[in-house]
């Protein structure tokens, strides 16, 4: 079997889409904006920044118009968040909220829901976190045990959320939590999703450091949370379906591959710039920037699919688990090949402080939104073996 | 062209190969057998205008053609004379009865003493050298002419002639000129880079097809052998190992395709020979995807079919032994790695290779 994708065909408009994004980019980082980095999506926290994307009418683009957004296409969407991704620049303050939640709002959410909570997002004014994962609870979300049960006015919340990104700024949290109890004969039944205002009495979130020292992750604990009705996002029992309705768009983005291509572009002009430059160095580039260049025709023509309405979860399973690798590979290949490059934060050297930054986020590139092995293991259903 | 009429091309070539020989695999049928099917069925020269004896397609015809004779391992150089075809045409000279091919490896030189041109050297690991009628290569900069490239048409009844074969047995000779006239010569300034191009991009292409059909037979193999009470396939193992067969194909696929768009589709009244520096990168980076996929494709397939698999009676061997002789056509992975780093920088840097835009008086 092989998997049917059409080569996205080059496109003007999308060019000159991507060429301003470039140049305002360009222009903030030589004013001293932003620092370019690695990951730069989960670790880039900068609300001033988002807020002037926005401006721009750069997030919360697929958002509809009369919703605060500014009604654009997926493919467009797409080039500029490449663009932003391949600069480093710092994306991580709206980037659940315009990536994950906004969708899900325009899917399964009420007027009123929209209309609170879109405007807001399109405008990087309203953070989010997600509360999915738990102790234990991680690839099989099925085993979650964070409750809500049923009062006259709403609903109480108990239990607690491992690994939300930034929910330490979010202004509210999409949780999925259980309204029925399992069933051993449908796993996956009995679960919903709840948009839980922050901070809230009840609430506490305690930090998770990165191996990097980094605060990015946090423990978010529920004692008995007083949500009102409002709160249900879509239909009772139905969160499962509803948290894997956007697989597909999820595992394919460029931010599946595009996590270490700031330190890969250093690495290039570090290499290329030397007075000789190193033939196994560049060769091993050249190998890397080939895999980019395949792996990003296929997040395209998964982002050009969706558009069109279709459901390529295993194109999208194959894009994540080959874009991680080759993310991690990135690193491996800069530790091993290049010769007196430390890797180091703390480094005024842009070549050793990226490859340092990529270096110590790079296990979670292969495990965060599905780890590889679950991916696989969807990619192999998909081929008919399981 | 979409999808569908890839699939609509693919479905009239097996049609082909269902009305022969037993079995899939490698064929029985001579190669003027082949040559004479594909034809009389409009796929011999495919891409080459009608005027000139092919079907008046464009390259996406040829990529579809190319890409299930990679599959059904047939033995027929119908790729290498497209585009032996193709630059025989460019020069503006009749095309021979029987094929042509091309050589990529050789260390041909020319001399012009007043208006005679007279070439040198040696052709290496030549497609079907020896049954060709004419071969094609291109001098880089000969030096008359410096800067641009020289397309040389030889004839291979001038050469001496040493036969060799890759992995899978098919031809792949030396040819020696020793002071030979050339049947045409051209001048250009980018020829070298478009045969280049053109022949890294339709391997990928072929070795696509070759690899499908690895994948295909593995699918097939571990999910009807049984091994302590079930298949194989219920071994997470091998469901992941067939899950990375699969990324591999797919990578190409997406890969091929791009690759194939972006050389210029070419109607039939436009044969230049092209501005080869803007598809080169892309076939670059495409071919290397193909080596690295045919490495991984050609030893999973072998590992998953177990001892079987390695036989000279089973047919899987037909597919791995093409994906690893392929490799090492043209360009190998390294060099082709190599070069592709070496042009970044003139086309802008890495992500205005990826994307092929750049900002500020670049442009497409």
């Amino acid at each position: 079997m092989t998997l049917t994708l059409e080569t996205v065909a080059p496109d003007a408009t999308l060019d000159a889409l991507r060429l301003e994004v470039r140049d305002f980019l360009a222009q903030a980082q030589a004013a001293g904006r932003f620092r370019s980095d690695c990951d730069s999506w989960l670790a880039g926290f900068d609300p001033a920044f988002s807020a002037e994307l926005a401006a721009r009418g750069w997030v919360g683009m697929a958002i509809p118009e009369e919703y605060g957004g500014r009604g654009r296409g997926t493919l467009e969407r797409y080039v500029v968040i490449e663009e932003l991704l391949q600069a480093g620049a710092p994306i991580a303050a709206h980037w659940i909220a315009d990536r994950q939640i906004a969708p899900a709002l325009l899917r399964f959410g009420t007027e009123k829901q929209k209309q609170t909570y879109l405007p807001r997002i399109a405008s990087a004014t309203a953070f989010f976190g997600l509360g999915m994962s738990e102790p234990d609870a991680g690839s099989d979300l099925a085993a979650i045990r964070t409750k809500a049960t049923r009062t006259d006015d709403g609903w109480r919340l108990s239990g607690s959320k491992l690994w939300t990104s930034g929910g330490h700024h979010a202004h509210a949290m999409v949780v999925l939590a259980r309204t029925e109890p399992v069933d051993p004969a449908a796993r996956h039944g009995g679960m919903s999703q709840f948009i839980v205002e922050l901070p809230s009495p009840g609430i506490t979130i305690n930090p998770i450091l990165l191996m990097s020292g980094e605060h990015h992750f946090n423990e978010v604990v529920f004692d008995d949370v007083r949500l009102s009705e409002d709160a249900l996002l879509g239909t009772i029992g139905e969160g499962w379906t509803q948290v894997t309705a956007e697989l597909a768009y999820e595992r394919s983005g460029p931010e599946r591959l595009l996590s270490t291509f700031p330190l890969l572009a250093a690495m290039f002009r570090a290499v290329e710039s030397a007075p000789e430059p190193s033939e196994v160095e560049l060769a091993t580039i050249g190998t890397l920037l080939s895999r980019t260049r395949s792996l990003r025709q296929i997040s395209m023509s998964i982002a050009q699919a969706l558009q069109q309405g279709q459901a390529p979860d295993v194109a999208a399973a194959v894009a994540k688990d080959l874009g991680t690798r080759l993310e991690q590979d990135v690193v491996d290949l800069g530790i091993r090949v290049l010769e007196g490059v430390l890797a180091d934060e703390g480094s005024a050297d842009e070549l050793e402080y990226l490859l340092a930054r990529a270096a110590l986020h790079s296990p979670g590139f292969t495990l965060r939104g599905g780890t590889n092995e679950i991916l696989r293991g969807v990619v192999a259903r998909g081929m008919g073996l399981r | 062209m979409t999808a569908q009429e890839d699939q609509e091309i693919g479905a009239v070539v097996d049609d082909i190969f269902a009305s022969t020989a037993s079995g899939r695999g490698e064929r029985e049928l001579a190669e003027n057998q082949w040559l004479k099917l594909l034809a009389e069925a409009g796929l011999w020269r495919v891409a080459l205008p009608e005027e000139h004896g092919g079907s008046g397609g464009v390259d996406r015809h040829l990529a579809a053609v190319v890409r299930r004779l990679g599959y059904h391992a047939v033995r027929v150089p119908l790729l290498e004379d497209h585009l032996g075809a193709e630059a025989v045409v460019a020069c503006g000279i009749p095309l021979p009865a029987g094929h042509t091919t091309y050589a990529l490896r050789h260390n041909l030189q020319i001399t012009r003493t007043g208006d005679r041109v007279t070439v040198s050297g040696f052709c290496r690991q030549v497609p079907w050298g020896r049954t060709a009628s004419f071969v094609v290569a291109v001098v880089a900069d000969d030096g008359g002419e410096h800067g641009l490239d020289t397309l040389v048409v030889l004839l291979v009844d001038g050469a001496q002639v040493a036969t060799g074969e890759n992995l899978a047995g098919e031809p792949r000779d030396r040819l020696t000129f020793d002071a030979v006239e050339p049947v045409a010569v051209a001048v250009d300034a980018s020829a070298l880079d478009t045969l280049r191009a053109r022949a890294l991009t339709f391997r990928s292409v072929q070795m696509l097809g070759a690899a499908e059909r690895a994948l295909e037979l593995t699918v097939d193999h571990v999910t009807s052998r049984m091994q302590f009470g079930s298949a194989l396939s219920r071994r997470q193992t091998v469901q992941h190992a067939a899950a990375e067969m699969l990324g591999a194909v797919t990578a190409v696929s997406a890969a091929t395709a791009a690759a194939v768009a972006s050389l210029a589709e070419r109607s039939a009244d436009d044969r230049g020979l092209g501005r080869g520096e803007e598809m080169l990168p892309a076939a670059l980076a495409t071919r290397v995807e193909a080596d690295r996929m045919a490495s991984l494709v050609s030893r999973l397939s072998h590992q998953l079919h177990g001892a079987i698999g390695f036989t000279q009676e089973h047919v899987l061997h037909h597919s791995t032994l093409r994906l690893n002789s392929w490799r090492q056509d043209e360009m190998g992975e390294e060099a082709c790695a190599l070069a592709l780093a070496r042009s970044v920088t003139a086309l802008g840097g890495p992500w205005e290779t990826l994307t092929g835009v750049r900002s500020a008086g670049g442009g497409r």
